[in-house]
């Protein structure tokens, strides 16, 4: 196998991936997609490598949009491998024990061999997808939730303990909260960022002042909305 | 009627109804890929064998069918399914193609007492799976062996 330089310090968490289904199998998968169940990203597991005791996965997001153009034929596998919406490429080594792939670990690669791109004259071909339809539904769904990047990044929330104003706020991009603009909460993922004493939410921009209990109303319905989505 | 053990049952009885019940027992030639020379390693499932390692994610694909032997109702659909799986791979994994599944065809004549077999899938190049009896040695059963490439490594296809 390639010898590959990677961070061991930038894993990628793969507790929450859900398997949606092989969009290239042949005694087993191929070029597999995932959906990652907190942000809603697509992600492509593309086996590009083996030796005498491991499998060699490629890890990488996949846009819907593209991914719909590949099963539609109109763009290679390499072109939707460089069209990723996200530049990191992911890799994992998985034995032939008896664990899932989320038993391993998922390290970012520094730089890619030459020899892992896949190749330009590559296309989806039906006759080697296994699950067409469930895979057509859940990126038509992710295309119609998914408007922009911001309405998937992470929500944080800060409590304000202040006597008469709202207890908890919510906003994106915890990086950028003073210039962020506020999207309507989607997500599922809270993260308890600092508490702010005696400071106005409208101070705070980027803020969205749904309540608590609103948010984990919203919580709960995108759990059953998963749920029911992968009966 | 006499219950005929098949092969690898260990791991078949973990499966519900596999194989199932569409598999029968068949009179047909059938072509599989292997090395040359042919030997028994050349008819275990990919899901057993342990070098190289069976591709695998999780539980799912420890399917029933992984635990057959692949083979094609015809030469040609042999060589075409080959082709087909050897192009589309990067140019490392052709090479690892041609160890892990060999660059010969074997023409073998299996007959009721050999094993149970699916209906040929004529949306996959005519694909079906095998499933041995217990005491079936097909290395035994071959009656042919066709090379994939030709000299000049363009594929056989005639």
């Amino acid at each position: 196998m390639e010898i590959l330089t990677f961070n061991n310090n930038k894993q990628l968490d793969t507790s929450n991936f859900i398997r949606i289904g092989d969009l290239s199998h042949f005694e087993g998968p191929l070029l597999t997609l995932f959906e990652e169940l907190n942000s809603g990203h697509l992600y492509l597991f593309d086996w590009v490598d083996r030796d005498e005791r491991y499998n060699r996965w490629l890890i990488y997001r996949a846009s819907p949009n593209h991914l719909l153009n590949f099963i539609r034929n109109k763009i290679s596998h390499l072109e939707l491998f460089e069209k990723r919406p996200e530049k990191d490429i992911y890799f994992t080594d998985i034995d032939s024990g008896n664990k899932s792939f989320y038993n391993y670990g998922t390290f970012k690669t520094e730089s890619l061999p030459k020899a892992y791109y896949p190749n330009s004259d590559n296309y989806f071909e039906l006759s080697d997808c296994n699950s067409i339809d469930k895979i057509k539904t859940i990126i038509i769904s992710s295309l119609s939730k998914q408007k922009s990047e911001n309405e998937y990044s992470n929500v944080y929330w800060v409590s304000v303990q202040k006597r008469n104003e709202v207890k908890s706020a919510y906003f994106n991009r915890v990086r950028n909260k003073l210039t962020s603009i506020p999207y309507p909460i989607r997500h599922t993922n809270y993260r308890h960022l600092l508490i702010l004493v005696n400071l106005s939410l409208n101070n705070i921009k980027g803020v969205n002042f749904d309540s608590y209990p609103t948010v984990k109303k919203r919580q709960t319905q995108n759990k059953k909305q998963y749920a029911n989505q992968y009966n | 009627m006499t219950q005929k053990k098949l092969k690898h049952i260990q791991y078949l009885e973990k499966f519900k109804d596999c194989p199932s019940s569409d598999f029968k027992e068949v009179d047909r030639d059938a072509y599989r890929w292997t090395q040359n020379p042919i030997t028994s390693t050349d008819f275990i499932p990919v899901n057993i064998i342990g070098v190289p390692p069976a591709i695998i994610l999780d539980d799912t694909d420890k399917m029933c069918m992984a635990y057959g032997l692949s083979m094609f109702d015809s030469l040609k659909n042999s060589i075409n399914k080959y082709q087909k799986e050897y192009i589309k791979r990067r140019q490392h994994q052709r090479e690892q193609f041609i160890q892990d599944k060999g660059n010969f065809i074997a023409l073998l004549k299996l007959s009721k007492n050999d094993g149970l077999a699916d209906e040929p899938n004529e949306g996959n190049f005519g694909h079906f799976t095998f499933h041995e009896y217990y005491q079936t040695e097909l290395e035994k059963k071959v009656l042919n062996l066709y090379n994939i490439f030709l000299d000049n490594g363009d594929f056989n296809i005639q």
